[in-house]
């Protein structure tokens, strides 16, 4: 049992009203003198002991009328762990989900416009006094108002000023942060409101958030405010991407869409457009019916008008959830590829076989082919500005000097693509010292030599399919031709590299691509910052193994250059939410671009063009918005790049929590389901302080009250 | 109420209220029995009385006794008319009036004891005023006064005087007055108590039973304030008794039905004595014009006694 008014249980002390309104009464008489005593006594020892028991009767519902009165007036509600301390001031943090799945709209109104109005609806079921923090939460937390404030009013109007997102949802950073927040904060109750709609996948990490709430000050208390109706149907576009290789505006650009019914019914004629930077429809198809769940592949095609950034956008007739009916993906077409092939044996045909594969074509379309090898040998690596080239090939490199290492971990720490291809001159001392330890960005170590260089006696081969890694995954169709017909006579034994911590950051370790056929490592990869490198196990040209003359070689080769370039591409394709760090050309090193936000041409954000180890790089992190981002010069409307930050597909899935989870949040908090015109502070307080005994007290007292008044007027009855 | 009003008690004048006894004059005053007496009257006695007081002529009429005839009435108008005398009876009405400090009690304008003064003063002139002897008893726990039995008519003003002296006294016990005056009084006549008879029940039918065991005729003039009989207080009283009781305090309203109820069944009780002993009970409500009261009264023994009496 708690007050919601403790102050007023002092009129509890009216109950002495009636007790003394009752003996001052017996003292207020009128004295007569009376000759007919005696059968004034025998009436009085008739009616005696009735009259002292009405008096007690009366006596007992006036105090008891008095008393609960009193009692309703201090609000008294039952609630089994509540305190007096309940109904005071707060610190509360408001996580308001403004991931994707908020725009989801029942045809009036979205989610997200009944999630800010709930929310301003939270911010009037707190009291004046009461300390307030926003945060906009989808897969990453916002913090709009990171330090709870007293003035209601700004919280207000931040709530009413914020924006949806396409973000994904995952409660766990919004919740997480928001813990963080209360954890400094003295006031006696601390609340957690997460208003979000009943988007299944946002408790995904259900046991994640068990563990905020417990690790979380022992008084913080969670409501979750549901909003919004189940959706009923929803066409997603869950994947845009394009085949792996070069995007040269001189091939036609393959690319990949997944189209999702998230619905529960089948959708029929579905048609899908792809434009080319915002512009018409330049390829298209058709989907019959697509069943419930069904996810269905398609292909478009496109043709880069001209080098440079392009913005390739998928577009699916709108439905209730917009925002996943577009998706946009930003290639940049290349007319040139420079590759730095660096020959480590000029006497080896490492470095012929290299050129060729890279340059596939006769001799007099090379100089227009979009790759453009350049062999150098060891000695200058040091002196070359590895910058200027898209990839770089070790081939049998022996030991470099500190310069040429320093130079390339930078190259590949700023995200250059490094393919190494071992051989005879390779010292796996420096190797796996120099490289592996102090450089620390080979993908393996070097172990032994298997097998023998100088027989003709193949001793390894590659493994059968299928394959998992993307630059091998050709070999998966059959018409493709088959690996393991390569014949590798030696290789060395690479022991992938363990992911180790530089400091804060974790570097991952090496990945393993292919394996031989007896499962040791045949090529590995391993990601290092923002570049990445790829360790063969083999010499590169004939000299171990005769990939080199394979047509396999092209699109390994290729793919592995372009897979570094993909990687790069990824700067440029996000998914909404991630932190933007874009390459941009040097000069803009310092200098102020701006940013055009999706669908912006107005509205735009500035930001700094950071310098950094000869390149330009913007970080950006304003990427809440599905769609293209456009980086340019100030005051001018041509591009100098570009980006686009596209929904998490899972995000399409509306899917509402089951009654498990359900289950589970009512464990940990109070789940309370909005309409509009729901009043919270109501809601709150009834959880705050359980069911409130006011009304049944003012019955009672009313009808304590009456029966008080019937029963006087029945005793005083003459009898 | 009462066109009586409460006058200080003590003079006399104030004791006769002429409209009552013009009122009650007419009816007169019937004894119920033939007594003994000293004077012959209207009344038939067992003894052979003298006339002494003459009432009317009438025309002589066969077996007319002649030496009733009237000579002078003769000789003027040559008409037989024979002389009629009133014939008084050695009635005696013996009053006794209750002075208990229960008679003090009046709700209105008079109290109980003043109206019973003038009812006895009243009923004393209406019994001289018919020749018949009065004796005036007044007691509370005992005799305290007695004026010895008079048909004087000057004798009226020393009845009225010792009446409106009196002044109620201390506790009642009517029982043992109405033994003392039945040892007292041994011939027969009337005994008119007055009293409120807020005392024992059975003692006082004890006393009217001795009384009608000697031959008295009984009547017992109950006298009660109105309040008395209705009970009609509210709200928070505290009742002071008057005869010592202790005070008490009650609700008035709530018990008003008991307490009638209770007073009640006391009447009852009373009259139903009375009735046993074949004596007559009247209520006296001091609430009711005295003229009212006596009216009523002698209007209920005049027709009680033509029942019983066959015609007289």
């Amino acid at each position: 049992m708690s007050f919601l008014n403790p102050a007023l249980l002092a009129f509890t002390a009216a109950i002495a009203v009636p007790i003394l309104i009752h003996f001052l009464n017996r003292r207020r008489f009128r004295r007569v003198e009376w000759a007919a005593m005696r059968f004034l006594r025998a009436s009085l020892e008739k009616n005696r002991r009735r009259m002292e028991l009405e008096d007690l009767i009366l006596l007992v519902l006036r105090c008891l009328v008095v008393g609960l009165l009193a009692l309703a007036l201090a609000r008294p509600a039952l609630r089994a762990a509540g305190s007096l301390l309940e109904t005071g001031r707060a610190a509360a943090v408001i996580v308001l989900d403004h991931s994707g799945s908020l725009q989801a709209s029942d045809g009036t109104r979205s989610r997200w416009d009944l999630a800010r109005e709930a929310a301003e609806n939270a911010v009037d079921a707190y009291r004046a006094g009461s300390a307030i923090a926003v945060l906009l939460s989808g897969d990453r937390a916002m913090e709009t108002l990171p330090e709870p404030t007293y003035d209601l009013n700004l919280v207000r109007k931040t709530l009413r000023e914020s924006q949806p997102s396409e973000l994904a949802t995952d409660h766990v950073p919004g919740l997480a942060k928001a813990a963080e927040i209360l954890r400094d904060q003295t006031a006696l109750r601390k609340e957690i409101v997460l208003i979000t709609d009943r988007q299944a996948l946002g408790w995904r990490r259900l046991p994640d958030v068990a563990s905020i709430l417990g690790e979380a000050s022992r008084d913080t208390r969670l409501r979750i405010v549901f909003v919004g109706e189940p959706a009923e149907e929803n066409l997603a576009l869950t994947s845009l991407t394009r085949s792996p290789g070069f995007a040269s505006s001189s091939e036609p650009l393959r690319l990949r869409v997944e189209v999702a019914n998230r619905g529960a019914s089948t959708a029929r004629q579905v048609r899908a457009t792809l434009h080319l930077n915002g512009g018409p429809v330049v390829d298209e198809a058709l989907i019959d019916a697509l069943a419930p769940g069904e996810v269905r592949r398609l292909t478009f095609f496109a043709r880069l008008p001209a080098p440079g950034f392009h913005s390739i956008q998928v577009r699916l007739p709108a439905d209730r959830l917009p925002a996943d009916d577009e998706r946009a993906l930003v290639v940049r077409g290349v007319e040139k590829v420079n590759v730095l092939v660096v020959d480590g044996d000029p006497e080896s045909n490492a470095a012929f076989f290299l050129r060729h594969a890279l340059q596939p074509v006769p001799a007099d379309l090379a100089a227009n082919y979009h790759l453009q090898p350049r062999v150098i040998p060891p000695a200058q690596v040091a002196l070359t500005r590895l910058a200027d080239y898209d990839a770089i090939i070790l081939a049998d490199v022996p030991p470099l000097v500190p310069p040429a290492v320093d130079g390339l971990s930078r190259y590949v720490r700023e995200g250059g693509a490094l393919i190494v291809f071992p051989g005879p001159r390779a010292d796996t001392n420096f190797y796996n010292a120099e490289l592996l330890g102090r450089a620390g960005w080979l993908p393996a170590g070097l172990g032994r030599l298997r097998g023998n260089p100088e027989g003709d006696q193949a001793s390894l081969a590659l493994e059968a399919g299928p394959y998992a890694h993307r630059v091998f995954e050709l070999w998966n169709d059959a018409g493709a031709g088959s690996l393991t017909a390569v014949r590798f006579r030696a290789a060395y034994e690479l022991t992938p590299a363990l992911a180790r911590t530089n400091g804060t950051t974790l570097e991952p370790g090496g990945t393993v691509m292919i394996r031989y056929a007896d499962g040791t490592p045949a090529v590995v990869e391993r990601p290092v910052e923002r570049g990445r490198v790829v360790l063969f196990s083999s010499t590169a040209g004939t000299g171990w193994n005769d990939l080199a003359v394979r047509p396999a070689i092209v699109p390994i080769l290729h793919r592995s250059v372009a897979q570094v370039a993909e990687a790069r591409e990824a700067e440029w394709n996000l998914r909404t939410g991630a932190r933007e760090a874009l390459r941009l050309e040097s000069d803009l090193g310092g200098r102020e671009v701006w940013v055009m936000a999706p669908g912006e041409t107005e509205r735009r954000l500035t930001a700094t063009v950071r310098s950094a180890s000869g390149h330009s790089v913007l970080e950006f992190d304003e990427t809440s918005r599905s769609g293209t981002y456009r980086v340019v010069r100030p005051g001018e409307s041509n591009p100098v790049a570009m980006f686009a930050a596209s929904m998490d597909g899972a995000e399409s899935d509306l899917t509402d929590v089951g009654v498990e989870t359900r289950a589970e949040l009512e464990r940990l908090g109070q789940v309370i389901d909005w309409i509009p015109g729901m009043d919270l502070r109501s809601v709150f307080d009834r959880e705050r302080v359980g069911v409130e005994l006011w009304l049944p007290l003012v019955i009672a007292v009313l009808l304590l009250g009456a029966l008080e008044v019937w029963l006087a007027q029945a005793f005083s009855r003459s009898k | 109420m009462s066109e009586l009003q409460r006058e200080p008690e003590g003079t006399p004048e104030s004791l006769l209220d002429p409209q009552a006894l013009a009122h009650a004059e007419r009816l007169g005053l019937h004894a119920r029995q033939v007594v003994e007496g000293y004077l012959a009257g209207e009344h038939r006695s067992p003894f052979f009385g003298f006339a002494t007081e003459f009432a009317q002529h009438r025309e002589y009429a066969q077996g007319d006794d002649l030496r009733h005839l009237d000579w002078k009435v003769l000789g003027r108008t040559d008409r037989y008319y024979v002389k009629q005398y009133e014939q008084e009876t050695n009635f005696v009405a013996q009053i006794l009036l209750d002075g208990s400090e229960s008679m003090r009690y009046g709700s209105g304008a008079v109290t109980k004891l003043q109206y019973a003064k003038q009812l006895a003063a009243c009923l004393s002139y209406l019994i001289l005023l018919q020749r018949d002897a009065v004796a005036v008893g007044m007691f509370d726990a005992g005799l305290r006064r007695y004026l010895p039995r008079s048909n004087s008519r000057a004798n009226l003003h020393v009845i009225m005087a010792q009446l409106a002296s009196f002044e109620a006294g201390a506790k009642t016990q009517i029982g043992s007055v109405l033994h003392e005056m039945a040892q007292q009084t041994p011939r027969k006549g009337m005994v008119l108590l007055i009293s409120d008879l807020f005392d024992d029940e059975d003692q006082i039918l004890a006393g009217i039973q001795h009384l009608r065991f000697i031959g008295h005729e009984v009547i017992v003039l109950h006298v009660l304030d109105p309040a008395e009989l209705e009970f009609p207080f509210s709200g928070n009283v505290e009742f002071v008794g008057l005869e010592g009781l202790p005070p008490q305090l009650t609700r008035a309203h709530e018990i008003r039905k008991s307490y009638r109820q209770e007073i009640d069944a006391f009447r009852n009780r009373l009259r139903e004595g009375c009735e046993r002993n074949q004596s007559h009970y009247v209520l006296v409500n001091t609430g009711d014009p005295l003229r009212e009261t006596l009216s009523g009264y002698l209007a209920f023994r005049k027709k009680t006694g033509r029942t019983r009496r066959g015609g007289l």
